[in-house]
């Protein structure tokens, strides 16, 4: 027997059945495209075509073509790296975190944001490996036993261990994203109509007949890959903040990293599938699966991050100021009053002070002002890692070669390429995959359906010692 | 449904009895140590002041924390952390009698000498004096104070209420939203305070988070032996072997966190080798060295095993050895914070060490009992009552 609260809000509106859930979903996928949508992905893909071009760009005349110089030989490339690799965190976070924690909400946007998650991991790869300027060299990464005699990666470079890191969490990801989708890619297979999809569609189920023994292999792996991914998740912020504070860099080498890291991570993955699920519910009709519920819950999430990255910039501050430590001070005032004090007041206004308008319930159940919000909070984590690596660097130990770093459009074209990489594939996904779990929402539908509530409200109101409560038998 | 804690007797003349030989050893330690050797005893008080109000910290933090979080499985045995959140204020006067007293003895920056010739210090003037260093411990320990014991009296209020009145879990949703933002500066502040202080020229930012996982797990250790004891003692009916397993789940996540943060603090400052940080780990490595890599063993490797499977999570012998190792543990983790910059080589395992932690056992058990005797063992009326009773996993 199982029992859900009364004073938790339903989960699916509209009285809906478990055929209605189905229906609902496969509609987009079912229907034709429509205009709005030929138009929008029309230019998401050439945009990111002209990001594809600058790319190759970079390649033929070298990275000379970026505004990358002796002193910022980090610029852009590492900034928009650690902010993809960051809104990659949500996915698996809503999945095995979220998971462990019982939380049922996430059944409405997990599979939408693991989706999100394997394509800004790929967004993010493209930075390191074209930073390397001779990327036809990019096999040099792997350790495996070569002719270039005793060369061999460098296992304490921590840009090893993120190679290592991030192509773990991309495969985890991926292989949990698609365990999932089987069963669900499996119903449009047995709905559709053309014999072309009919065969598409059987070949991504493998072959899923839904039968006891499928469900039980199909349970037991995504549990494994749960398992699995709940330290992923955590890990790979944390070896990318490695790759700065491992180093003498004032401003870079701070104990806090990692788990701010992983926090700011966490922020900006829950502002990215906010952006891109207030869409999606509109555009795509889900209210009834995407609920205030659910929207009130990621801003919880995002205020809760929020103020943990803001308590960490609070410390490093602190701190810098109390370590004595003439260089660290100087990091610090430098960010702050600096000439990229933009960025550092940028980042405080929207990662710390604008959140904290979330504590008050009705803004956090507002649409417009999440959206709004959602948008910022991507702005203020991008300003974040601009912050963290070009002014910590563009005034080194050396007064003689400080220098100031403006980015090419080379490098701008580059950036806005991966956000049409981004924004082509999660369209591709959400017009061909059921961007909602549905075999998974069907699980939760007779606790958290607002018929099913009801009349399980009413039904305990006949039994006087379960006051106020839902009870499943 | 309505049962009630007896305090018998016998559990009183335990928890006395032990706060009789934990005076003996202080008194004893006042005697015996002199001169110099008198730090020991002072570092002793600092280091079980902070452990045990830390317990009671952490208890409050699990109440206000489950609350925000909208929490349904702890309902049942609420009434354990709430009690052990009783005892937080009485912890926070003995601790805050102990930095009166003892200030001198354990801090180094409060010398006005040594901060005069001392560039370093001199700069930290600012904010290490002793005014602000009590206007702070006031501030955020008084505002936690205060929103603890309203957390108590809502939940106690809620029992009187008319069944399906949610007006005191809303109550209760508000105060515990005041607490946490206080709780999330408390952890930095204190942990700057009271014990990073103690080496007033070392710092590190991730030390506020570190002493964070390091009570955080240990409350929950303690809120697991008291939820069991109150269990084999037949009360708690409706608590059962999946509320033992969540709370199982804690300990070893949190277990698992504290190492997380820790092995980054060490890990960072290992590789970047700055002098001005790596001493910190020189003063806890030579002499020390059994005790730094016994914490490693005791908070990570045991907790890590012993708790793997879903079995070891739902067995009571299990769950309260693992607290108990993960209380030692901490323990010595705080030992190993605070010893080394107070007393360095000269610190010992003696009858001070092993007898003043029964002072304040017997007075957490006291505290504890006394609250968990005054209130039904089971909340009534609150939301969440149905789903905590039906919990499973």
């Amino acid at each position: 027997m199982h029992a859900e609260s009364a004073v938790r809000a339903p989960l699916i509106y509209g009285n809906k059945t478990y055929h209605q859930i189905t229906e609902d979903i496969c509609r987009p996928i079912e229907s034709k495209p429509t205009r709005l949508f030929m138009i929008t992905i029309t230019f998401t893909a050439l945009l990111m075509t002209w990001g594809l071009f600058m790319i190759g760009w970079t390649v033929w005349f070298g990275i000379g073509e970026w505004g990358l110089n002796r002193t910022v030989d980090w610029g852009w490339d590492i900034t928009n790296f650690v902010w993809w690799i960051g809104i990659g965190h949500a996915g698996t976070l809503i999945s095995a975190i979220l998971l462990l924690f019982r939380q049922k909400w996430r059944m409405a946007i997990n599979r939408a944001a693991e989706a999100m998650t394997i394509f800004a991991v790929i967004c993010a790869g493209l930075f390191p490996i074209f930073h390397m300027g001779r990327v036809w060299l990019i096999f040099y990464n792997l350790p495996y036993p070569n002719s270039r005699g005793p060369l061999w990666p460098n296992y304490n470079s921590p840009l090893m261990w993120d190679v290592f890191a991030i192509s773990t969490y991309f495969t985890v990801s991926l292989l949990f994203w698609y365990t999932g989708l089987i069963p669900d890619l499996a119903t449009v297979r047995d709905r559709a109509k053309k014999k072309l999809s009919k065969f598409i569609y059987g070949v991504l189920s493998f072959g899923w007949t839904g039968s006891a023994k499928h469900w039980q292999r199909h349970e037991a792996l995504s549990l494994v890959l749960a398992g699995i991914s709940t330290p992923l998740v955590l890990s790979v912020h944390t070896i990318v903040s490695f790759d700065f504070a491992t180093s003498v860099i004032p401003g870079w080498h701070t104990t806090i990293f990692p788990p701010y890291f992983v926090a700011g991570a966490i922020f900006s993955g829950f502002a990215m599938v906010l952006t891109l699920m207030l869409v999606a519910r509109k555009v795509m009709n889900l209210q009834q699966y995407i609920t205030l519920e659910h929207i009130e819950s990621m801003n919880k999430i995002i205020v809760l991050t929020g103020s943990i990255v803001g308590s960490a910039y609070i410390t490093e501050l602190f701190v810098a100021w109390y370590s004595g430590n003439i260089y660290e001070q100087y990091a610090f005032s430098n960010r702050a009053l600096g000439p990229y004090w933009w960025a550092y007041w940028g980042m405080m206004t929207c990662n710390v002070i604008s959140p904290q308008l979330f504590w008050v319930r009705s803004l956090r159940r507002s649409v417009w002002f999440t959206f709004f919000m959602s948008i910022i909070i991507n702005c203020g984590m991008w300003f974040e890692r601009f912050v963290i690596i070009v002014t910590s660097i563009h005034r080194d130990f050396l007064p003689s070669s400080w220098s100031y770093y403006t980015p090419t459009y080379v490098e701008i074209s580059i950036f806005a390429g991966t956000v049409g990489l981004f924004l082509t594939a999660f369209m591709l996904f959400a017009k061909t995959m059921p961007v909602i779990a549905m075999a998974e929402t069907k699980h939760i539908l007779r606790i958290s359906g607002d018929a099913q509530k009801k009349a399980a409200a009413a039904h305990s109101h006949s039994h006087e010692d379960l006051p106020g409560s839902i009870q499943v038998h | 449904m309505n049962e009630t804690f007896n305090f018998t007797s016998r559990l009183k003349t335990i928890s006395i009895v032990l706060m009789l030989i934990g005076a003996a050893s202080l008194a004893g330690g006042f005697v015996v140590y002199s001169g110099d050797e008198i730090n020991r005893v002072w570092a002793n008080l600092l280091l079980d002041s902070v452990f045990f109000m830390g317990i009671g910290m952490g208890a409050a933090f699990f109440i206000a924390a489950v609350y925000l979080a909208w929490g349904g499985f702890s309902v049942v045995f609420k009434r354990v952390p709430e009690a052990i959140s009783q005892w937080m204020p009485i912890a926070a006067l003995i601790l805050l009698l102990v930095l009166i007293a003892g200030h001198g003895n354990l801090y180094h920056w409060t010398h006005h000498d040594a901060m005069e010739h001392d560039p370093i210090l001199k700069g930290k003037e600012p904010y290490l004096n002793l005014p602000f260093f009590f206007i702070r411990f006031a501030f955020f320990v008084g505002a936690l104070v205060i929103c603890t014991i309203f957390l108590r009296k809502t939940s106690l209020k809620e029992d009187t209420m008319a069944a399906g009145d949610t007006s005191m879990y809303k109550r209760s949703l508000v105060i515990a939203s005041v607490f946490i933002p206080f709780f999330a500066v408390y952890i930095l502040v204190t942990a700057w305070d009271w014990l990073m202080s103690l080496d007033p020229h070392w710092y590190s930012t991730m030390y506020g988070w570190y002493s964070f996982a390091s009570f955080w797990v240990t409350s929950i250790a303690v809120i697991t032996l008291f939820t069991i004891y109150l269990k084999k003692q037949g009360y708690l009916k409706e608590v059962n072997v999946n509320h033992l397993h969540n709370l199982g789940i804690m300990m070893f996540a949190f277990s698992i966190f504290w190492t997380y943060v820790t092995f980054c603090q060490f890990m960072l400052i290992w590789y970047a080798n700055i002098p001005e940080e790596t001493i910190y780990f020189q003063h806890r490595y030579g002499h020390y060295k059994p005790l730094f890599y016994g914490i490693f063993i005791l908070n990570f490797v045991l907790p890590f095993l012993l708790l793997m499977s879903r079995d070891a999570k739902r067995n009571m012998n299990r769950l309260i050895l693992v607290a108990c190792i993960i209380i030692v543990g901490h323990f010595i983790d705080f030992y190993l914070m605070i010893m080394p910059a107070t007393i360095g080589d000269n610190n010992g395992f003696g009858f001070l060490e092993l007898g003043l932690p029964c002072l304040y056992i017997g007075l957490l058990l006291y505290v504890v009992f006394s609250s968990l005797a005054k209130a039904p063992l089971v909340p009534k009326n609150h939301p969440f009552l149905q789903e905590s009773i039906h919990n499973s996993l």
